[in-house]
């Protein structure tokens, strides 16, 4: 196992920390719609301007702590330099920390995602040209293919992480180009930048879970990320339809969303061909979690941001659904059904690499993560009911807002309900994690450390082997009984000699 | 090993004429709708309305062109469904909120809604492909934000 591999569980384990203050902060905000009154602490304005900023930050901390993860094991290689790994998390922990601390407080630059003050998102995309730094010079050190595929889909993601930030760092006096920029981040960083960091950390963790060939996937991936490219930049102009451009966004937008379901399907296919049944109950606890948590990224991936897009990019229909909670439920099913779930599922692998995860806690996660797929399914539902009734009573037959409001406040219940399950389950997965971790706190902090000297996995195998002797211990039994009456008869044969 | 690396040299040379390609198509289109006359000239008052709108934060509820919350309804025609008049006495005399018996919005200075309001009128007079569509059924002769 290589260093940089240890300094980065503490990048999973912020990542896990912020999942759970999420489903904390959200229900709040979701609370605080639907009662007005109640005299919420956090000024709704600044709750979801909080709520907006985690939902980026949380699975970028984590995938960036994925890469220095699996880079690293796919380059075959120490990063260039260790010491920059613990530096840029402390610098995006400190970012982040300030810019949850000024939302609070009430400074916001008052663009949507982008709420942070201009010296932050300066600081932000310090971190992200860390990170391409220290990517690059360990890519071109590397002995391994330079063409090896998980290396050029985790570095060219990082790249255009930079390219797309930067335009977002001041923000411009005509309202057109304020959003043209906006959606660099907002969709080319979902649906490009960590699609490509995404399929190379979820190839180099298959590759090492289900042992599958490394050649087996190699031209998936490269078909996957090349569709993520193509289909993910220019269909930002599904975002672009009507915010003031020419109208052959129209047409581009329209287009080249129709094509993003392409490169979920590659990947859910590139996914099952590494997976056998049999290698499934072989997993270990904590592979099994993993595997189920990849499984829900999947789900998501497919109808959540895949078919609900794919019907809502469509000019003539998004002229309607557009502006709705419809809206809202895609971004929640997309950023958190797909990004999140993945997010998730490299953390937790990576924080029980040399942690064991206990039986008890094991059951915890199953029903953590169930709670979360009920509540992010109940939550979309919910919104998609709000969102479509909103169509019908303000677009179709004409009613003020606030007569909206009124009508769909039964689904926003279903919302918060849903959002209710979800808070129980990612405070429960992030207790669990948390509490598993805490025995060995310190030593993940130190940029020395080091957790143990042997892997969970081999720890795990060890016991099924152990497991495997005593079932067949009780066959041996009567075996070993007949050798013992037959020895000694031979030994008293020997003596009477 | 090396003809490994030969053999992977073709996906890698397609996938990265995708990323060129596909960034170049895009910076240019991005480009062709700034260009020229495309973008009109921000008034000075509407820079500052935009100012006040953001340092406010109403993008948490409210929408302009259909981006952001969508507690408060949309704002990218505000100015033709209200007027100065309507606008200034709702910002600066702010009723309750949909569904508060206590709750009140904003409240803005006069001079704060002023801007507000030529940035209003400036975000009306953009030719965003008239989104809102007007409603289909149209029951009241200004629907809308209220």
């Amino acid at each position: 196992m290589f260093r940089s591999q240890h300094l980065s569980y503490k990048y999973a384990l912020f990542a896990y920390f912020l999942f759970g203050l999420q489903g904390l902060v959200a229900s709040g905000g979701a609370i605080d719609l639907l009662f007005p009154d109640l005299g919420n602490p956090i000024p709704f304005a600044s709750g979801r301007a909080f709520h907006l900023n985690v939902s980026i930050y949380w699975p970028l901390i984590g995938m960036i702590g994925a890469m220095y993860f699996f880079f690293c094991q796919e380059a075959e290689r120490e990063f260039y330099s260790l010491k920059l790994i613990t530096i840029n998390f402390w610098m995006l922990a400190g970012t982040l920390g300030l810019i949850l601390g000024s939302l609070l407080l009430g400074f916001n630059e008052g663009r949507e995602y982008l709420e942070a003050i201009w010296p932050l998102k300066l600081a932000t995309a310090a971190c992200t040209i860390l990170l391409c730094f220290n990517l690059l010079t360990t890519y071109l050190a590397s002995d391994m293919p330079r063409s090896r595929a998980t290396l050029i889909s985790m570095v060219t993601g990082s790249v255009t992480l930079i390219i797309f930030y930067v335009p977002n760092i001041v923000s411009y006096a005509h309202p057109t180009v304020d959003e043209i920029a906006k959606f660099m981040v907002v969709h080319i960083w979902e649906e490009m930048s960590l699609e490509l960091i995404g399929t190379g950390v979820l190839a180099a963790l298959l590759i090492q879970v289900t042992k599958v060939k490394r050649q087996a996937v190699e031209t998936a991936i490269y078909l996957d990320i090349t569709f993520a490219v193509l289909a993910g930049i220019i269909a930002t102009g599904h975002h672009y339809y009507w915010i003031g451009v020419p109208s052959y966004w129209l047409w581009l937008g329209g287009t080249f969303s129709a094509m993003q379901v392409l490169p979920a399907i590659v990947l859910l296919y590139t996914t099952v061909k590494s997976i056998t049944f049999k290698g499934i109950f072989d997993l270990s606890y904590r592979d099994k979690i993993t595997m189920f948590l990849i499984g829900s990224s999947m789900f998501y991936h497919i109808f959540g941001a895949g078919f609900l897009g794919f019907l809502m990019a469509y000019p003539p229909l998004n002229r309607y659904v557009h502006g709705t909670y419809i809206t809202s439920a895609h971004s929640h099913l997309a950023l958190f059904g797909v990004f999140g779930f993945l997010v998730l599922a490299v953390c937790f692998h990576i924080l029980f690499t040399e942690i064991m995860l206990g039986k008890k806690m094991y059951r915890w996660c199953w029903g953590a993560i169930i709670s979360l797929n009920a509540g992010l399914l109940t939550m979309g539902l919910g919104l998609l009911i709000a969102g479509g009734l909103q169509v019908y009573f303000w677009r179709v037959i004409g009613l003020s807002i606030g007569e909206t409001n009124e009508f769909i406040r039964p689904y926003l219940f279903i919302r918060a309900f849903g959002g209710f399950l979800y808070a129980i389950g990612s405070l429960t997965l992030t207790f669990v994690v948390i509490k598993s971790i805490w025995p060995k706190i310190q030593v993940i902090f130190q940029s020395e450390g080091r957790l143990s000297i042997v892997k969970c996995d081999d720890l795990h195998r060890m016991h099924g082997l152990v497991e495997e002797l005593l079932q067949e211990e009780k066959k041996i039994e009567p075996l070993l009984k007949r050798i013992q009456v037959l020895y000694q008869r031979l030994l008293l044969f020997d003596k009477e000699k | 090993m090396f003809s490994k690396e030969s053999a992977m040299q073709l996906p890698l040379k397609i996938f990265l004429a995708t990323v060129v390609l596909s960034l170049a198509l895009f910076f240019f289109v991005i480009y062709d709708s700034m260009a020229g006359n495309n973008l009109q000239n921000v008034p000075s008052e509407a820079v500052k309305g935009k100012m006040v709108f953001q340092k406010r934060a109403c993008i948490e509820c409210h929408t302009v062109f259909g981006n952001g919350g969508y507690y408060g309804g949309d704002l990218t025609k505000a100015y033709e469904k209200f007027g100065s008049n309507g606008l200034r006495e709702y910002l600066t005399q702010p009723p309750l909120l949909s569904g508060a018996k206590k709750k009140r919005h904003i409240y803005l200075s006069n001079e704060e809604a002023e801007e507000i309001t030529a940035y209003f009128r400036f975000l009306q007079s953009i030719p965003n492909m008239d989104w809102p569509p007007r409603p289909v059924y149209d029951k009241k002769e200004e629907p809308g934000v209220k």
